[in-house]
Formats: structure tokens, sequence, C-alpha cells
């Protein structure tokens, strides 16, 4: 079996003319006395022969005109297209910058706002008197809205917007108004408002 | 390297290609012409389908005008066109067995097809002539892809065992093998089939 396997290398370079005529000798003679070697010859041969016998295709008439049409079409659409190669490059290079130089500006922005805000006294800043008509010192005993503005971190856990204060302070604070003459009657109720 | 056929003077492929690379669109022509039915048969025999072949075919010409310049006199260019029509072609195949799958699997159970060999020939019309070309080509198609590209580049195209191996980028030893176990399967086959009838 080991020398029909050697051999059926050889059936197959016999039948694709690949071997020289004294091997070719050797491998008629082992077919004329190995039934089972000259069976898979003779199939080759038939075999070959039916592949090559097979009948040759041709392409359709208009095959040419087609690939000549789809040929012109690709030139056109590359000729019009901005975002072709050679464009695309200058194309995704501005783009790249813009994105950069945006990213850019934000995050130095950011760090500007974050910067200022932290910056800014967390206790009040503006005080609004919700009796303008009032003259100095006039308006005691009204209210008074005070908006504050604290930093995230300094804001106190137990205040919530709209609380109601009447804490030491609020007594600091007003006293550093300029209607100090305030700061020594009974503390006005004070709505504090808180802006985040 | 050009040859005299018939009196005539014929370029050689790398000859056609090189000036076309230089812009003559009129080799170009020539490369098509030369080339054509060539590759329709060899891409038919693979995908089994005239139609798609066609298509296949004109992929292959644009992609040869597309990337003329990427090709190199260092190989030939028969091996060149044949390389980018086979990966073609097993592209088109790949994607028939993917859409293949989807459509098998989409439907019910009692919906489903399933490929019989047609054992109901007539043993007159299939000794010869067209019947026993389908024959072959369906037994072609039941090869594994690696089988078939090999056995119809050798048999059918009859491309040396040299070219086979440039083309599918595997050494010769392994083309040979490949081709002798393919023509073994298809001996195997055909005999079965011409033993039931």
């Amino acid at each position: 079996m080991v020398h029909c396997e050697k051999f059926l290398v050889k059936i197959f370079d016999y039948v694709d003319n690949l071997i020289p005529s004294d091997k070719k000798r050797e491998v008629e003679s082992h077919v004329k006395e190995c039934l089972s070697c000259r069976g898979i010859f003779d199939d080759a041969k038939a075999l070959r022969q039916q592949l090559r016998g097979l009948r040759a295709l041709k392409t359709s008439p208009d095959f040419e005109t087609v690939l000549r049409a789809r040929i012109r079409m690709e030139k056109s659409l590359s000729r019009r297209g901005v975002f072709n190669w050679p464009f695309r490059l200058p194309v995704y290079a501005v783009a790249g910058s813009l994105a950069v130089i945006t990213a850019f500006f934000i995050f130095t922005n950011s760090q500007t706002i974050f910067r200022s805000n932290s910056n800014r006294s967390p206790f009040i800043s503006q005080t609004i008197n919700e009796n303008p008509a009032a003259g100095n010192g006039a308006n005691l005993g009204s209210t008074v809205r005070e908006r504050v503005r604290y930093p995230m971190d300094k804001v106190p856990l137990t205040i919530g917007r709209g609380t109601r204060l009447d804490s030491d302070e609020l007594r600091r604070s007003a006293a550093l108004r300029p209607d100090s003459a305030r700061a020594n009657q009974p503390l006005p109720v004070q709505v504090v408002e808180f802006e985040f | 390297m050009s040859t005299r056929k018939s009196g005539e003077y014929q370029p050689s492929d790398e000859d056609l290609i090189e000036r076309f690379q230089r812009g003559d669109l009129y080799a170009f022509d020539l490369i098509v012409k030369r080339y054509k039915d060539q590759l329709l048969n060899f891409i038919y025999r693979f995908v089994g389908s005239q139609e798609e072949a066609e298509d296949i075919v004109q992929e292959t010409f644009l992609r040869v005008y597309r990337k003329r310049k990427a090709y190199k006199r260092i190989a030939k260019f028969s091996t060149w066109i044949y390389t980018i029509a086979g990966n073609l072609a097993r592209t088109e195949l790949r994607r028939r067995k993917r859409r293949k799958l989807f459509s098998v699997t989409d439907m019910g159970f009692e919906d489903r097809d399933y490929e019989i060999t047609d054992d109901a020939l007539s043993p007159e019309r299939e000794v010869h002539g067209v019947m026993q070309e389908e024959i072959i080509q369906k037994e072609i198609e039941k090869l594994s892809p690696k089988f078939r590209e090999v056995i119809i580049l050798r048999d059918i195209q009859e491309l040396s065992y040299e070219e086979i191996s440039k083309i599918i980028k595997v050494p010769i030893g392994t083309v040979k093998s490949r081709v002798n176990r393919a023509r073994l399967r298809l001996q195997g086959r055909l005999k079965d089939l011409k033993a039931r009838k």
C-alpha cells in the first residue's frame, strides 16, 4: 500500500506530463501490474480530458462597452469629488486643527471660570432691598433679600434655599453694609437665596 | 518580451501594462481583450453563475485600471490579474455563504430548501454535452474553495504549478497536494454518479 501511495503522486505527475521518460516507463509498468493504481490512472486521465474539454465561455457582446462606461463614470466622480484622496488630507487637517483649537479654548475658559468662582467671597455678594422707596435706616423691620453666592463646598449642609436665618454670621455681614446703623438694631427678617 | 503570432507583432502582457502605466489607454483595451474570456471561465467555474462571473471580471478590470501603478514587473502580469480575480471570487463566495446562512436561519423548518443531488437525470442526456458539463460543474462547486481554485487553475486554465503557487501564495508542494486531492475527490464523486446511473 505504501508502494502504491508513492505511485499515486507519480501517476498524477505522469498525467501532468511532469516526469522524465524513464520514470514514465516505471509508472506504466506499475499500472499494468496494480489494478487499483490502474483505476486511478485511467480516472485521472479521463478527468483531465473532461476538464480540458469543458466548453469555453465568452463574455457578453457589450462587456467592453459596459466596462468603458464604468471607467468613465468613476473618472468623472473622482474629478468631481472634493473628498477624494488628494483633497482629503488638507480637509482632515483643517478639521483636526479646528477641533484642537476649540478644545483648547473650552479648557482654558473653564479654568478661568473655576478660578474666578473660587476667588469670590463665599459670603453675601448682593443685597436687594425689597422696599427701595425707604431711605437710609428707614427700612428697619422690612424684608431684605440677600443674594449669597457660595461655592459648592462652602454651602452648609443644614441650609436649604429660602431658609430664614438668624445667625451671628448674618449680623456681622449686616454690620459691614453701608447702612450699618442697622447693626445694633434688632435683626430684620432675612431671606437668603443661594445661587450655585 | 514580445512575440510574433501569424506575422503580427504581439506585445507581452508586461509591455502592455507598462504602456498603460504611461497613459496608453489602447494598451488597457488590449489587456481586456486578452484576458476577459480567460478570467470569465476561471470565475464561472469558481462561482457557478455566468452573470456573477461577468460582474466579477468587470470588477477585476476596474481594479487593474485603478491600481495600475501598483503593478511591478518583478511578477508576471497574469499572476497579478489572476490573484485579483481569485480574491474577488473568494469574497463573493463568502458573501454568498453569509446570505445563505441568514436566509436559512430566518426560515422555519418546513420552509428550508436543502440541495439534493439530482439523481433523476436521464442517462442518455448526461453522457455527453451540456448535461455532463453541468454535472462536472456541480461537482466542482461541491469542492471546498481551496481545492476548487487549484483544480480550476491547473486542469481548466492550464497554469503551471509555479504560477498557481504565486497566485494563491502557498508553496508549490502544497499546491500539488491540493490539486491531487481535489482530483481524487472529483474522480470519486463522478465515479459514484456513474455507478448510480
